[in-house]
């Protein structure tokens, strides 16, 4: 019986990426943070090591007969100081010290020295906690405001207010402008610089205009209806060319290798499907769910959001599933609720989404290579973000 | 029986291995503030921030006759007659009902009544479900479906705009079936 038991798990361990994961996990760096300072910066330096997970953190103690790695970690809060010092056998080996101007700006300090933590133990990339988060809410029937945060939501700044403003998406990698529509008399593209507060009109069209994906190389891709039925719109260098010309609901183009890909309700519900940008030839792309709403891409991988329940009214369940272009291989990530709005870090390494249950929001972050989804509050829904 | 047993046991260890574990954190709403400033992005709207009352000298002119004061009151009458005109939709579709048809008639009646320069902006509205652009297009579908009905209906095209709210503009906000219904609309705005 032990001898099956055995070979079972052998087979296991041979064919299970999560058992490999499993494995990578037990073996994290151990590290001692001894932190000094107010609460709610304690509070973020925790939920980073939680989310980051690439380290075994033991909080203010004195054991280090284990390891020889701890960090002082520091905040003044006059002088809006955080200070990190790294010691090895009790021999100062780096020092860092962040600061800012505003004591409410201290979630991105504690994001900075966690990203550069991480950074010094040469460990996988984890840009997203140093991403700037814009995202609309909804205030009022047809009013919606424009916020900068953090990826914990917990820094807040107004930035664009004042009737209808909506799907930010950021306009380059620094993160410097973004893209949002406002609506006037027509739906108008703008976009803001954080920095300058330069807002720039790109174009306006009646009825519907939406930026769906931004590449640095090939530009944005948008979801147009000029004459009153949703297409997906490429510009490139001040001109708009047609990529879908489907009479009923084309949406949410995105850039996937020589393909874009796209929402349609061709064949009577929403699917994802992909146009060859050399033969022109559009093929649908997945046959999992009821319906598929919502769908991201970073190089060979693709997101999507799938109704796997057939409720006209209720709790219908969504679920996102991972696809990978270059085995063909589909992965579910989440296991129940309505999960939707799935959005890609710069890095491909996490995906931000949003879960809702019961009817409250949550923010979800699945870190992919971790195997893991960390989830945290959300006062109010959001009606689009980007990271 | 021993063996199926330990068999479904190891099965369960390993789900629960290879599935996500998904511990909870609190967002850190302390931090939260409205007037808060970034490092360098904050300092650009302080420093264009300005106040300048050399403007602020008020004229003041009484509208004259009555004639104005009774064009804007037909006016009023007309915004309400068609804003007062609600058509509903049956759940992710954007097609015309059979019991919501004879509203589309009586709102081309309203309009190719009133031969003055107007435009009605067709509001096209969603429920709740569903946050994505494909909601967005849903809503300018069905604004799209009645503005077409109502050009077959002899309406000018010309005095017809389309746009879609999503689920941005919910009359009721109770997760309700009879709540959802309300919400997957088209509203008629008249625009002088």
């Amino acid at each position: 019986m032990r001898k099956i038991f055995l070979i079972f798990l052998f087979l296991v361990g041979l064919y299970s990426k999560e058992l490999v994961i499993t494995k990578y996990l037990e073996n994290m760096p151990n590290i001692i943070v001894n932190y000094r300072g107010v609460k709610p910066v304690e509070k973020i330096l925790k939920m980073d090591f939680t989310v980051l997970n690439h380290f075994n953190v033991k909080y203010d103690t004195n054991e280090t007969n284990n390891t020889a790695m701890v960090f002082d970690i520091s905040y003044n809060k006059s002088k809006k100081l955080l200070d990190v010092k790294y010691l090895q056998h009790n021999n100062l080996v780096l020092e860092k010290r962040y600061k800012s101007t505003t004591y409410a700006y201290f979630p991105f300090l504690v994001h900075r020295a966690v990203y550069d933590i991480n950074k010094y133990f040469n460990m996988p990339s984890a840009k997203f906690l140093i991403r700037k988060v814009v995202y609309s809410i909804l205030t009022a029937p047809k009013e919606a405001s424009i916020y900068l945060s953090d990826y914990t939501l917990s820094y807040k700044k107004l930035l664009i207010t004042g009737g209808l403003n909506i799907f930010p998406r950021w306009a380059d990698v620094n993160q410097t402008s973004f893209y949002f529509t406002k609506y006037q008399r027509l739906p108008t593209l703008y976009k803001f610089n954080i920095y300058t507060g330069k807002l720039q009109k790109i174009l306006s069209s009646q009825g519907l205009l939406i930026v769906s994906d931004v590449n640095s190389k090939k530009g944005i891709l948008l979801t147009l209806a000029p004459k009153g039925n949703p297409d997906v719109y490429w510009y490139k260098n001040h001109k708009l060319i047609q990529i879908t010309k489907y009479p009923g609901i084309d949406v949410s183009g995105k850039f996937w290798g020589n393909k874009i890909v796209f929402i349609s309700d061709r064949y009577g519900l929403p699917y994802v499907f992909q146009k060859d940008l050399k033969t022109g030839d559009i093929t649908r792309v997945l046959y999992q769910g009821k319906n598929q709403v919502g769908v991201d891409t970073y190089k060979n991988l693709m997101v999507v959001s799938t109704r796997e329940t057939n409720k006209a009214f209720g709790d219908n369940t969504f679920n996102l599933f991972l696809l990978n272009q270059n085995d063909d291989s589909l992965k579910r990530l989440t296991f129940g609720g309505q999960n939707m709005f799935p959005n890609f870090s710069v890095d491909g390494n996490s995906i931000m989404f949003i879960k809702r249950e019961h009817f409250y929001s949550k923010i979800g972050i699945i870190r992919l290579n971790e195997n893991k989804i960390f989830y945290y509050r959300l006062p109010k829904i959001l009606q689009s973000f980007d990271w | 029986m021993r063996k199926k047993i330990l068999f479904t046991a190891v099965a369960a260890v390993f789900l629960i291995t290879g599935c996500s574990k998904q511990p909870s954190l609190e967002n850190a709403q302390n931090a939260n503030n409205n007037t808060m400033q970034m490092q360098s992005e904050q300092n650009q709207s302080n420093a264009n921030e300005s106040v300048n009352t050399q403007n602020a000298e008020v004229q003041t002119q009484t509208i004259p006759g009555a004639a104005s004061v009774s064009a804007i009151t037909n006016n009023q009458e007309f915004a309400k007659k068609v804003a007062n005109i609600v058509i509903y939709f049956n759940f992710d579709k954007y097609n015309i009902r059979p019991d919501q048809w004879p509203k589309v008639e009586k709102l081309a009646k309203i309009l190719k009544s009133n031969s003055s320069n107007y435009t009605i902006r067709i509001e096209g509205n969603c429920d709740e479900w569903g946050t994505e652009e494909y909601n967005y297009a849903l809503g300018l579908k069905r604004a799209n479906t009645v503005k077409n009905a109502l050009i077959k209906l002899g309406v000018n095209p010309k005095k017809l705009t389309i746009i879609s709210y999503g689920e941005l503009n919910p009359v009721c906000t109770a997760h309700a079936k009879w709540c959802w219904r309300l919400n997957r609309r088209d509203n008629f705005t008249y625009l002088p």
